[in-house]
């Protein structure tokens, strides 16, 4: 932004005197906002202090003062939460703005101690063992309830994080890179089946105007769950390889056919990676060719036809812009 | 130099503020942007456009290159270089002549793609089997960068033109024995810091605001390796490397005082820079640098115990964070911690001009341009023809 366009903006009418002069203000420095960097110290700050008392209580575990420690965790934790209930705004389905600038890292915190909390009651005491998918359902639910009643998207991702351990899925990146974040086969079928539950619910919760800003959380997980699942099923499944494979390019299709009618493009990268995955999957174990002309030309051709297609769609994708 | 008409650049500019600001309820209730989006002819998509553009382009084009050398894979023993030569120069050919040309492409992924691996082939062609001319290969692809980061507005271009001095550098001094290694640090604190000072009047130089982001990327990565030069860790582990030695832990490198000197006051400066001149790019970096900093002094003075490093750390952070936050609840000499949007527009709009009129005598002059100057009624027209 320089001095240049902001004159431009105003001598087409586009700016009030006021703004232009706010602007001005603003290009110039006059007037500073340190927006973004206190609220990156803020989110730095209740990430490396969870993350450290969550180590530090893991690594002196088995040493005194176990219940002053969790007396002062739980006073901590309940802090947070009295300070964020004590800012008590009705609720809203539609966005709303946080009352104070710290309210969504109190919350943020609060959540993250919570988890540490239950880890250390249960080393303490014992108390859910045994149990432990049960406390995995309830802390997600307590973390839906609080992600919709204070608007609060990380706080969503952790719930959702927490739903899927409930089924027994293990969402870590370090499983991701080969496809083996599933401890038995069957859970690749539940993942598939809980991606397209969320991706369905996702789209229900929408529709019903609930939140409608949280859809795309709950997309991302549902489409990149659902896809690892059918792609896992894909290279280690012994039999109906195939059906899965020609199953995961319909619903890249869809998928795609989804996101143009949303306008966006996001999910038509999900669409083009797992589908041109299960393509080539096809393809490799159908032709059992290892002629380097036709594999090159497969890569060009794909790609080539692809861009020409997309590059026509591109007056449809109006909510990226 | 541009590879784009100067207008279309500009006229697609304005367009993007123009979007940014009505997004922000900053514009006029109403606003219609008509008139910038049908001035604005290249064709710039948003960010999920040119990750899919990127990542269906680098697919299509590897296969391509791996049809060229398959088709010329008798020439291979011999003439690998020319190959990689001619299909380097065939991409950046292909972008100008296809992408800028015809289809009016500016920075849409597939460029990128185009781009970046036109300039990676014709490095390996440049290089050959020969390493021992590593330094020359980095430095005419510096410059290759450099051409190519002003050509195509690139801010990618401009770093990586700036790590492939450093990467010159370091060859030299890995040949040159250990006396070379032990300067380095000071030549690329002292080249860079040159660096920085050439951007900074570069910045203020109004016929360059189509560059105005890779100056901007100049000055950061240049305060980065200033940092980078000085700091402890950096350069004990890469002197090691570069020497092929091993130190032991009570063993120390040259001016060891030096660099730990260095390590802690310069993440000091740049902060303070920051705040004085209220420049992002120095407090950014000086946080960055900050963080490193504690890394580079745990690291050798460790008392095992990172957990503690890391909760006071986070308690740190946390602190400062809120004290700002609440000492900046009101405007103090124009810093604020609101985000700039029509939400606190009032307010800040309020204390805006409460500035202008007390401190602002450099902003008078425009105003009354604007006021007394005749271009104001038919300016629709005269800003883009």
């Amino acid at each position: 932004m320089t001095k240049q366009h902001i004159e431009n903006l105003f001598e087409k009418g586009l700016l009030t005197e006021d703004r232009y002069h706010l602007l001005l203000e603003i290009q110039s420095k006059k007037v500073f906002s340190v927006y973004y960097e206190l609220r990156t110290l803020l989110y730095l700050g209740v990430l490396l202090f969870s993350t450290g008392v969550g180590i530090l209580i893991y690594n002196n575990i088995g040493q005194v003062g176990h219940y002053i420690a969790l007396l002062l965790l739980l006073a901590l934790t309940v802090g947070c939460m009295v300070f964020v209930l004590k800012r008590q705004d009705p609720f809203t389905k539609s966005h709303w703005e946080s009352p104070s600038p710290y309210f969504d890292y109190a919350l943020l915190m609060a959540c993250l101690l919570f988890v540490i909390d239950l880890g250390y009651i249960e080393f303490l005491f014992g108390w859910f063992t045994g149990h432990l998918s049960i406390i995995s359902l309830v802390t997600s639910l307590f973390f839906f309830y609080l992600a919709y009643r204070y608007d609060h998207q990380g706080v969503l991702s952790l719930a959702i994080t927490a739903l899927a351990s409930f089924w027994g899925l293990a969402i870590t990146p370090q499983r991701w890179y080969d496809f083996d974040f599933f401890e038995e086969p069957s859970l690749q079928w539940v993942a598939v089946a809980f991606g397209a539950g969320l991706f369905a619910g996702a789209l229900i919760l929408k529709r019903r105007g609930i939140k409608p800003h949280f859809a795309t959380t709950y997309l991302n997980f549902g489409v990149i769950i659902a896809f690892f699942g059918s792609s896992s099923l894909m290279f280690n499944g012994h039999e109906g390889n195939y059906g899965i494979a020609v199953g995961q390019i319909v619903a890249a299709a869809a998928l795609a056919f989804f996101s143009i009618r949303q306008k966006t493009v996001l999910y038509i990268i999900y669409a083009y990676i797992f589908g041109f995955l299960a393509l080539t999957y096809l393809l490799a174990v159908n032709l059992d060719t290892f002629d380097i002309f036709f594999w090159l030309f497969y890569l060009i051709a794909v790609s080539t036809g692809f861009i020409v297609v997309i590059l026509k769609l591109r007056k449809r994708f109006k909510h990226d812009s | 130099m541009l590879a784009y008409k100067k207008t279309d650049v500009e006229a697609l500019a304005n367009w993007q503020l123009a979007k940014t600001l009505k997004k922000d309820g900053m514009l006029v209730d109403g606003a219609d942007l008509s008139e910038l989006e049908a001035a604005s002819t290249l064709y710039h998509p948003g960010y999920f456009m040119r990750i899919l553009l990127f990542v269906v382009g680098l697919i299509g084009v590897s296969g391509g290159i791996g049809m060229f050398f398959f088709m010329f894979q008798d020439a291979l023993a011999e003439a690998w270089q020319v190959l990689f030569l001619i299909s380097g120069a065939g991409l950046l050919v292909g972008l100008e002549a296809v992408f800028i040309k015809n289809l009016k492409h500016f920075k849409t992924g597939l460029t990128e793609v185009f781009l970046f691996g036109g300039l990676l082939m014709l490095g390996f062609g440049i290089n050959g089997d020969n390493d021992n001319h590593l330094s020359r290969t980095f430095f005419v692809m510096a410059v290759l960068c450099a051409l190519a980061a002003i050509r195509y507005t690139n801010n990618v271009l401009v770093a990586a033109s700036l790590m492939f001095v450093v990467a010159g550098l370091m060859a030299i001094a890995e040949r040159s024995g250990p006396m070379v290694t032990n300067l380095l640090p000071y030549m690329v604190m002292l080249i860079f810091s040159g660096g920085y000072a050439i951007s900074k009047r570069l910045e203020n130089n109004a016929a360059l605001r189509i560059w105005e982001n890779q100056i901007n990327t100049l000055q950061a990565v240049c305060l980065a390796l200033v940092y980078a030069g000085g700091n402890y860790f950096v350069v004990r582990e890469l002197g090691q490397s570069l020497r092929g030695i091993y130190l032991e832990p009570d063993e120390n490198i040259p001016f060891a005082w030096l660099f730990y000197t260095f390590t802690a006051i310069i993440p000091l400066i740049y902060l303070y820079q920051g705040v004085k001149t209220r420049s992002r790019i120095f407090i950014w970096m000086g946080l960055a640098a900050a963080g490193f900093s504690v890394f580079t002094f745990k690291y050798y003075f460790s008392l095992g115990h990172p957990e503690i490093t890391i909760t006071i750390a986070g308690v740190f952070l946390l602190a400062v964070a809120i004290y700002f936050l609440h000492s900046l609840k009101t405007l103090k000499k124009g810093i604020t911690r609101e985000r700039v949007s029509a939400a606190n527009l009032d307010f800040l709009t309020a204390e805006a001009l409460l500035i202008s009129q007390t401190v602002g005598s450099t902003s008078q002059p425009h105003q009354k341009d604007l006021l007394g100057g005749g271009g104001f009624g038919g300016g629709g027209a005269s800003g883009n023809f």
